[in-house]
């Protein structure tokens, strides 16, 4: 054997227990995936009939579908933009040899690592009608707060809220590298050229610089929003009247609840092109700098 | 950036201010988890009006939080155990020796970072299903034993570590597996606290598995069991507080103790 092939042998047998493990819980499901969505298939039933696109048929006519669709896109347009605006902020401000830097960004980066369900259980309660901190506050200014968590028009907002307050300490410390990679040496050359600190630097320095990061940033967050499902379950159990029943939502429905398989399988199929095309345009528009 | 001292000193005031509002949330719950659960109002939720410690043993006693307790630390340690394990064998391949069809294989492996778990939710349960895991720990554990962000992080952690403190040991004879083992594994240690940070508190947090793959009562984990918990005592908030408190410990304590780590991990991999 010459050196390469024992090599390959060794490498092999090195990586073997990650690939194995790989192909068989992300590849291989993803073929069946596809499979399971073009069947009619009950999970109470042992019987699979093949169907072909009639599931995908079934649930793009499916008002609940549709519903889903629209709840997933007012989740991603409500935490991206607001999200990415407060994280950006947070990393400028704490871009600086302020004191006590380091634990002013812990204390904001501490909610990222608290469970969803354990800020879920306490939004729930800062969100109660009546003895709820965010309602009282209001009525300290005179406005009679609503009824988050039973309002078809609040129970979104109080969920898009705290994943704000949960992930902005996330995309922070990604803005904070990206603040940091950018060289001492090209805000001093903008200063000899006479430009003025503050929002002269900013426009024609920091954001063109810091662009493949907020690129980044975006995708991730995008690909994090689409995939939402812990936060509507744990506050509102993707009610009241299916307000708040995203995409993932539905599928978990579809197929633990109701059992209905074939549909559930292919309005994952729907999402997981959705990610790949998302993350198509990270490769093709973002520098992997990051 | 260097600042004038004014510009500093607002700078510092308006962050204290925002870190403040951040931290709100958290000591509110532990104002609440420590209140009167016969009296709770608003004009306690900033001040602690007492210290009533037994809500937390009536809460870790009211539903099964031991038992939820040891389930989700065999699960998550476990996991995170065979994380760093299959991931250090990978990475070390893929970053030191030649061999036939890295790239590809190495390319193939990476790419099922971007496959989010939740849309494969339906095919893993089909296969836990046949193998009769449904409801064990093998449903919790094996599917999340290799993490295509564990071979990443490891390959281009070795990448960095130097040729000659190999050779020499090939020169004794050495095999690659003594080798991983005994001078890149130790040399390894903080990106191995950085991908255990990772793994544990996420695995510690997870929700959407056990809520799919467990179905009775003794099976459940921690973030089920207080899901369950939240289901049964509604307005129960100082109980419920005190719950959130102790569930919440174990991860808010090891970001603490590895918070380098983690912010440096974040900030080299972009990813979760």
């Amino acid at each position: 054997m010459t050196r390469l092939q024992k090599d390959t042998l060794t490498a092999y047998l090195f990586v073997l227990p990650a690939a194995l493990l790989l192909s068989v819980f992300v590849v291989y499901p993803i073929v069946d995936l596809v499979v399971v969505s073009l069947h009619e298939w009950n999970i109470l039933e042992d019987r699979m009939t093949y169907v072909a696109a009639a599931n995908y048929r079934a649930v793009l006519a499916d008002d609940a579908f549709r519903q889903a669709f629209v709840n997933t896109l007012i989740f991603v347009a409500g935490t991206v933009p607001t999200g990415m605006v407060i994280s950006l902020g947070l990393a400028l401000l704490l871009d600086s040899r302020i004191r006590a830097v380091r634990f002013l960004r812990a204390a904001i980066f501490t909610p990222y690592v608290t469970s969803t369900v354990a800020a879920g259980v306490v939004f729930v309660w800062l969100f109660d009608v009546d003895q709820g901190s965010v309602n009282a506050v209001l009525g300290v200014v005179g406005i009679k707060g609503p009824n988050w968590l039973q309002s078809e028009a609040w129970a979104m907002p109080a969920v898009i809220l705290m994943t704000l307050w949960r992930q902005a300490g996330y995309s922070m410390v990604l803005f904070l590298a990206g603040l940091q990679a950018i060289p001492e040496s090209t805000y001093e050359a903008a200063t000899i050229d006479g430009a003025r600190p503050g929002w002269q630097t900013f426009r024609h320095i920091t954001w063109p610089q810091l662009w493949p990061t907020t690129f980044f940033v975006l995708v991730v967050s995008v690909i994090f929003a689409f995939r939402a499902f812990e936060p509507m379950y744990v506050m509102v159990r993707g009610g009241p009247v299916g307000s708040t029943t995203t995409l993932v939502y539905y599928v978990f429905d579809r197929a633990f609840r109701f059992g209905d398989m074939g549909q559930a399988a292919a309005v994952s199929t729907l999402l997981l092109a959705l990610v790949l095309a998302l993350t198509w345009l990270q490769f093709r528009f973002g520098r992997d700098e990051v | 950036m260097q600042l004038r001292p004014t510009c500093s000193r607002i700078r510092f005031a308006a962050s204290l201010l925002i870190a403040a509002l951040f931290a709100l949330p958290l000591w509110v719950v532990l104002v609440t988890s420590l209140d009167d659960p016969a009296g709770l109002g608003f004009s306690t939720w900033l001040i602690p009006s007492r210290l009533r410690f037994e809500n937390y043993v009536e809460a870790w006693h009211a539903t099964n939080f031991p038992r939820q307790f040891v389930n989700s630390l065999v699960v998550a340690l476990a996991v995170t155990a065979g994380q760093v394990l299959t991931s250090l064998m990978a990475g070390y391949a893929f970053a030191r020796i030649r061999f036939i069809g890295r790239d590809v294989i190495l390319m193939a492996l990476l790419s099922t970072i971007i496959v989010p778990f939740q849309v494969l939710v339906i095919p893993v349960f089909v296969i836990l299903a046949k193998l009769s895991w449904i409801n064990t720990y093998w449903a919790l554990i094996v599917p999340s034993l290799a993490n295509a962000f564990g071979i990443f992080l490891f390959a281009q952690f070795f990448r960095t570590i130097p040729y000659e403190l190999e050779e020499a040991a090939y020169v004794d004879g050495a095999t690659r597996w003594r080798v991983l083992w005994q001078i890149m594994v130790p040399l390894a240690r903080p990106a191995i606290a950085t991908l255990f940070l990772f793994t544990f508190i996420a695995e510690w947090n997870e929700l959407f598995k056990p809520l799919v793959f467990t179905s009775t009562k003794d099976m459940r984990t921690v973030q089920l069991g207080l899901s369950v918990f939240q289901e049964q005592f509604r307005v129960d908030y100082v109980h419920l507080m005190a719950a959130v408190v102790f569930t919440t410990v174990p991860s808010v304590l090891l970001f603490l103790l590895g918070q380098k780590h983690f912010v440096k991990g974040i900030a080299t991999t972009g990813l979760k």
